[in-house]
């Protein structure tokens, strides 16, 4: 009996399969970090970072008092590197969040609502998608003034067509499956069958679209407010850090290199999030990977 | 043998130390000596492209750098140390009421081979004294005619004795040109000068030869090109790199790398009032006066240009001037009636009750040199505690609402901008510029100094409109930027501009 229990296979106690995603679990550690930058920052900087202060200007990092250093006017970079982060997490998730919503609403109606709202909403985001974000971005900043919101608004044209597209074709792989027919034959409403069985399919989709687009946001804001029409001061972000850095870049080049750093490391901890939680979340994936 | 070989390596060693000493030293030669030196050419560059070459129309500093002097001359030339030089005109004389100049017109030829009359100088007279841009025009404002008296002499015929019009004949609104050619001035501008244009290629070159028809002597330096870099840091590379041979304008937010990069020390620095430019607050003139001394007390000017790590290239002042012009004053407690002072700012602040005063600060969100100035003044004006709120916006907007906004659309701005100080003169409230100043008193004593018969009368009038300025608060100055330009130390003979801010090749040579 007790040779028996012996012999018995023991339980398989395998690790969760996200545990052992090493890119998931390194873009985990970067996005917390960032976002815990981020809202550490609304409770407490080392030094208000739009204060000038001449005579600590251009101080190299590790500086009494200012870790990373100065800017040309004396203003502490770890402070305008804190405010930055939560400026790209509202810039970045607020763009991205906007897409989303809007994005999931037109690419569910595009593949559920017959060949009419699918051309219409399709040919839409085609010709939307046709017009560079760069010059959305010039003329809301020319019409309603450049800033946060503005770069906001400018985020979600740009990136809502690819969002729409993307959760059209995830949505028309599902409706192909055959629960949905049977749900069908079953006198299911559309509506019901979009919010029942298509919107809980499609969500990994979803939820890894939203990563890297927030990543995207991140660096086409920082691309905006390096060219002058993103945010703007008192507003801070790591783009108009760089534009304040370049006239400094023979003088004093630590000062483009951290907001650099800091929009090349949160990036690639989203992408490698969105990436970790694709392999998770897709069954296919999950299969092969079995 | 021991003996012999350390002393055969000694020695080898001694000749070699002295052959690289000497290789070290004649490679430093040559790579000091431009290329060019030796062709008798010099590339200059150039940050903007002036677009038209069309002198009559345009008032770009990127068209006013090359063309006048070097192509086109005036009728005289104003020298540094105040005397008068002839240039197209060869001589002159002017009635002692003041209000008749008579020019005897010199025997030139144009750099098109045709020659030099006294038509084309009325011709050119009457086209500046109807041109669009300020600057040429109005020297005119007190001429009743312009009359050809002679086969080489021009009457010029004044309503009223003009300051504006004699300095104006020294500058551009002096220059001349052949009325025949006048179809072509926007792309191969003619005159008398000592250079013709050969070619300009937008948003790339202007290239110039020696005009082997002035009148003068032939210039040093035969071939000239103004290479367009638009791009501050890559035109001080192709300097450091030998690419170009200099750089005669350098904005200030390239001086700090300029001095870090020791440029200033591998080559000729220059500085030079004529190009500079007076960077200056302006406050709403609806804005009760007391509220406008209170901003201006607080506007910190050694920070704003310690803030630019090059104190060598701009001056305190709260003049609207440059160290050029007589009635310039460098700040002191003697010429600036609300010197930085934040207690004071704070206190009046407090008493007055200016915190419940809403105020919009007007910055450039895409101008570095004039978005620093904001970075500096918002902070501290919030710090008096002034109600500011700063509204950052891009070059284009902003035109559109400071430029040709009415009414006005901020409370505070910065700007940059010539010394001219006519261009704060106004007849009426309602037709005051962009920056909505307008004063009858100032506007009077700029006439008043026009109107002098002399030259110390027409300083003291200056000094008179510029304390009305100063005390008014509307136009604060800040800094006197000054013009900065750096040359190949082998390429000698620079002089301040003489015709506005032309620089002129033909006193530069290797």
């Amino acid at each position: 009996m007790s040779a028996i229990a012996t012999n018995k296979p023991a339980k398989s106690r395998r690790r969760p399969r996200w545990l052992s995603n090493t890119a998931l679990l390194l873009g985990i550690v970067i996005s917390v970090a960032f976002l815990a930058i981020a809202l550490l920052s609304a409770f407490y900087l080392p030094h208000n970072p739009n204060v000038p202060r001449i005579p600590d200007r251009l101080l190299p990092a590790g500086s009494p008092g200012y870790v990373l250093g100065t800017d040309v006017l004396g203003r502490d970079i770890l402070s305008q590197l804190m405010v930055g982060a939560r400026t790209s997490l509202l810039v970045g998730a607020g763009g991205a969040l906007i897409s989303l919503i809007i994005g999931t609403v037109a690419g569910l109606s595009a593949a559920a609502f017959g060949r009419i709202a699918d051309e219409t909403i399709s040919r839409g985001a085609d010709i939307l998608l046709s017009i560079p974000g760069i010059v959305t971005a010039l003329v809301l900043a020319a019409t309603i003034g450049s800033g946060a919101l503005t770069t906001v608004l400018a985020l979600s044209a740009f990136f809502t067509p690819s969002f729409t597209r993307v959760i059209r074709s995830a949505a028309m792989s599902v409706l192909q499956e055959d629960f949905i027919t049977a749900a069908r034959l079953y006198g299911r409403p559309t509506w019901f069958i979009l919010l029942r069985h298509i919107l809980p399919n499609v969500a990994g989709v979803i939820i890894v679209q939203f990563t890297l687009f927030f990543a995207a946001g991140i660096l086409t804001e920082a691309g905006l407010s390096y060219l002058g029409v993103g945010v703007t001061r008192p507003s801070i972000s790591w783009g108009m850090m760089l534009n304040e850095a370049q006239q400094q870049v023979g003088i004093s080049s630590p000062l483009a290199m951290w907001p650099g750093l800091a929009i090349v490391t949160v990036v690639l901890g989203l992408n490698l999030l969105g990436d970790g939680l694709r392999d998770v979340l897709d069954p296919r994936l999950s299969r092969r990977g079995a | 043998m021991t003996h012999t070989t350390s002393k055969a390596f000694r020695l080898g060693l001694a000749t070699l130390t002295a052959t690289a000493a000497i290789m070290t030293s004649l490679s430093g030669v040559a790579l000091a000596a431009s290329p060019r030196a030796d062709e008798g050419k010099m590339i200059l560059v150039a940050r903007q492209d002036p677009g038209t070459l069309d002198f009559t129309k345009s008032n770009l500093t990127a068209l006013r750098l090359w063309i006048p002097a070097n192509v086109v001359e005036p009728l005289i030339y104003f020298n540094k140390d105040g005397t008068v030089s002839p240039g197209v005109a060869e001589s002159w004389t002017i009635s002692d009421d003041r209000l008749t100049y008579s020019f005897n017109i010199r025997e030139a030829t144009f750099s098109n081979g045709e020659a030099l009359t006294a038509d084309d100088v009325v011709y050119s007279l009457k086209t500046m004294k109807e041109s669009p841009v300020s600057q040429n025009s109005s020297p005119y404002q007190a001429v009743s005619s312009i009359e050809k008296t002679g086969d080489r002499t021009v009457t010029v015929t004044l309503s009223r004795p003009s300051q504006n019009f004699w300095k104006g004949m020294g500058s551009t609104a002096g220059l001349i040109q052949p009325e025949a050619a006048a179809a072509t001035i926007a792309t191969n501008p003619i005159g008398t000068g000592p250079y013709k244009l050969v070619s300009y290629t937008s948003n790339s070159s202007l290239e110039f030869t020696a005009n082997e028809h002035y009148w003068g002597d032939a210039p040093a330096i035969g071939s000239v090109s103004v290479r367009i870099i638009t791009d501050g840091t890559a035109g001080l590379n192709a300097l450091e790199a030998g690419e170009v041979d200099s750089l005669p304008v350098i904005t200030i937010d390239l001086w700090e790398q300029l001095t870090a990069r020791g440029l200033d020390k591998s080559f000729s620095m220059v500085t030079y009032p004529q190009i500079g430019e007076p960077t200056f607050a302006v406050f709403n003139q609806k804005l009760d006066p007391e509220l406008r001394q209170a901003l201006a007390m607080t506007i910190d000017r050694q920070a704003y240009n310690d803030a630019f790590g090059a104190a060598w290239g701009a001056e305190n002042t709260c003049t609207f001037a440059l160290p050029n012009q007589a009635w310039y004053a460098p700040e002191s407690p003697e010429t600036c009636p609300y010197p930085y002072d934040i207690e004071g700012a704070m206190s009046l602040v407090a008493e007055k009750g200016y915190a419940n005063t809403p105020l919009e600060y007007v910055s450039l969100s895409d101008v570095p040199d004039l978005s620093l100035p904001a970075d500096i003044m918002v902070p501290t004006m919030q710090a008096a505690g002034f109600n500011m709120t700063r509204n950052a916006i891009d070059l284009a907007r902003y035109s559109q609402l400071i430029f040709q906004g009415r009414p006005p659309q901020f409370d505070v701005t910065v700007m940059s901008s010539d010394a001219d100080p006519t261009q704060w003169a106004c007849s009426d409230e309602a037709s005051a510029g962009w920056s909505t100043y307008c004063s009858a008193d100032y506007t009077q004593a700029l006439s008043d100094a026009d109107a002098a018969l002399t030259d110390e009368d027409y300083l003291a009038l200056m000094l008179k409109s510029a304390k009305i300025l100063r005390d008014e608060a509307v136009i604060v100055p800040i800094i006197a930027k000054k013009g900065v330009g750096l040359f190949e130390a082998d390429l000698k003979g620079f002089i301040e501009p003489r015709v506005a801010v032309a620089i002129e090749f033909a006193p530069l040579h290797w």
